[in-house]
Order: C-alpha cells, then sequence, then structure tokens
C-alpha cells in the first residue's frame, strides 16, 4: 500500500485523532481540551497534563495551546525529549520578555533535572501561565491524567480505517504488546497496512 | 457561508516539471478579507515526521468578498511525485483567504511521466 494511502499514516492520525477521553464521551475534537479550560483557569494556568508514552500528552497540549491562542493567549512551546533533552539557547533571553498574555508551554517536563526545573519556574514567574507535560505526577498540580485502554484504542482503529480492519490484529492484542502505548500500537498498524499489497 | 474554488487550466491534475501551473481561485466569504495568498508546496506523507516545503507563495491585491484571480506559476524541476510504502510526496496549490482560515486545496503530480514514481 502506498503511504498516502495508508490509513495510520501519521498525518490523518493526528487529524482525525486529537485528544480521546477514555471516557464514555470519546471526543476527537479540540472540545477535550475546550473542558479543560475551567480547570485550567483554577489552577492559575499553572498545570500538568500526566500520562506514560503514548497517551496522547502531546496531542492534548497541542489541542490547549491551539484553544488558548484563539482565546488571545500568546503561546511559548517548549519541546525536550530524550535526544534533545536540554531547553533552547535563547530560552533565557525569551523567558525575560514573557507577560500577561504568555503561556508556557513544556512537553517532556520529566526530561528536566530538579534545579533546571527550578530555574524555569523561577524564568516562567512572569508569564500568565506554565503548561508542561510529564510521565508522572509532581512537578505541578495535574490538570489531567492521560490514560488509555484497549476499548481507546479500538476505537481509534476503527474510526482510522473503518470496515477495513481485516489485516490488522485485535486491539486488545495490540493493547497488551506495546504496553499501553498507543502511538507505538498505531505505528504498528501502519507497517501491517504497508506491507499490503 | 464561505465558498472557496480552485480550478487548474484544463482541469489537469498531472504536469512535467518546469512547466507553468495556471488556473484560475474563485471565493466568496463573508467579511472583508485582508488577504488572498496562494501557496504552492510540496508536503510528505506516510509513518514519520512530516515535511513541507513552500516552492512559491503569491498574494492577491487588494482582495474583495466576492473575487476571482486568474494565476500562472512556475512549476520547479524537482522533487517529484512520487509514493512508496514509508514516504509519499504529494505536491498541492492551497488558497488562503483571511480573516477566517479558509482554504481550498488542489493536489497534483509533478512528474517527467505524468505519473508518481512508484519503486
Amino acid at each position: 500500500m502506498k503511504a498516502r494511502e495508508n490509513p495510520f499514516r501519521v498525518a490523518r492520525v493526528r487529524t482525525a485523532i486529537r485528544y480521546a477521553r477514555t471516557a464514555a464521551d470519546p471526543d476527537s475534537s479540540r472540545d477535550g481540551a475546550i473542558a479543560l479550560l475551567p480547570r485550567l483557569a483554577a489552577l492559575s494556568y499553572r498545570a500538568a497534563i500526566v500520562g506514560p508514552h503514548g497517551s496522547g500528552k502531546t496531542t492534548l497540549l497541542e489541542d490547549l495551546e491551539h484553544v488558548l491562542t484563539q482565546r488571545g493567549c500568546r503561546i511559548t512551546h517548549l519541546r525536550l525529549d530524550t535526544e534533545d533533552p536540554r531547553l533552547p539557547r535563547d530560552w533565557p533571553v525569551r523567558a525575560r520578555r514573557l507577560g500577561a498574555r504568555d503561556i508556557v508551554c513544556l512537553d517532556g517536563a520529566e526530561q528536566l533535572a530538579p534545579l533546571a526545573w527550578t530555574r524555569l519556574r523561577w524564568q516562567a514567574r512572569r508569564a500568565r501561565g506554565l503548561i508542561v507535560t510529564a510521565h508522572h505526577p509532581g512537578r505541578l498540580p495535574t490538570l489531567v491524567a492521560c490514560a488509555t485502554s484497549p476499548a481507546l484504542l479500538d476505537r481509534i482503529m476503527r474510526r482510522l480505517a473503518a470496515d477495513d480492519l481485516v489485516a490488522a490484529p485485535p486491539a486488545a492484542e495490540l493493547f497488551a504488546r506495546h504496553g499501553g502505548n498507543v502511538r507505538e500500537a498505531l505505528r504498528e498498524l501502519y507497517d501491517v497496512y504497508a506491507a499490503a499489497p | 457561508m464561505s465558498e472557496l474554488r480552485l480550478e487548474l487550466a484544463g482541469g489537469r491534475t498531472t504536469h512535467r516539471p518546469g512547466e507553468p501551473l495556471s488556473g484560475r481561485v474563485t471565493w466568496r466569504v463573508e467579511r472583508q478579507p485582508t488577504a488572498a495568498e496562494l501557496r504552492l508546496f510540496w508536503y510528505t506523507s506516510g509513518k514519520g515526521t512530516e515535511d513541507v516545503g513552500v516552492v512559491e507563495t503569491l498574494s492577491f491585491a487588494a482582495p474583495r468578498p466576492e473575487d476571482h484571480r486568474d494565476f500562472t506559476l512556475p512549476l520547479p524541476r524537482e522533487p517529484y511525485s512520487f509514493s512508496g510504502r514509508l514516504i509519499s510526496l504529494i505536491w498541492a496549490i492551497e488558497l488562503i483567504v483571511e480573516p477566517g482560515g479558509h482554504v481550498e486545496r488542489q493536489e497534483f503530480v509533478l512528474s517527467p511521466t505524468g505519473k508518481e514514481v512508484v519503486p
């Protein structure tokens, strides 16, 4: 199968599946992020999206950035991962310009050592908000804990591949094989469909 | 209710490298546009991170809420449209009318043979 026809291609996954809650109300749109705004305000816009690998933290952070931008906020997006665990060189300069409209969104807060984390919080003190993603609670009050389930994966698979799931392994099997990491499960499904004629 | 249309000359969906890409864009939007722009670009789609290359941007001067413009853009010589199992490279032209983020996209094949390259 050609890459552009693969139902599990990244572009399709990103547009068709936004943050999906595991509850019975599996909204795939940005409504999931909008529903979090009252709690975010109650936490003074300083909060953490917590969850394991592949549970939708980054997707939800992106959705939040979108709805906050629509509401007049200015977003500073920082992304850290194991390959690039350091803040950008120009971050201290950017931090000095932060003001009441700015919300700093840090994807991958667990990459920062305690001292670096303390420094970042201090540098972002003038911003209106600081929202982070992390694998474990503790860095900031938890805004939402992202979780996955075999039922969620099954629903995503059906949404992306509709009735053409004949070649795909069962969701429960995939879920178990990838330890609940939905992103990795969807990557495996990409390969399954890529191998199809 | 907004309406955007992007028509390539002769309804062609395949083009050869280096030849001109022409057509007509038509739009009808509720608010007075602040910008109307045509973007010629390629993007990748597949298993990995997406990449995009904007090759040409054409801004239409003094756009009206109901308007149409003819355009001609030179196509580059590469990259060709291709599609493997891991990645596809897709050419497209996009009309954007602001405010409101109205977008209309038309994809086409850029290739010397008239077909996307398939390994």
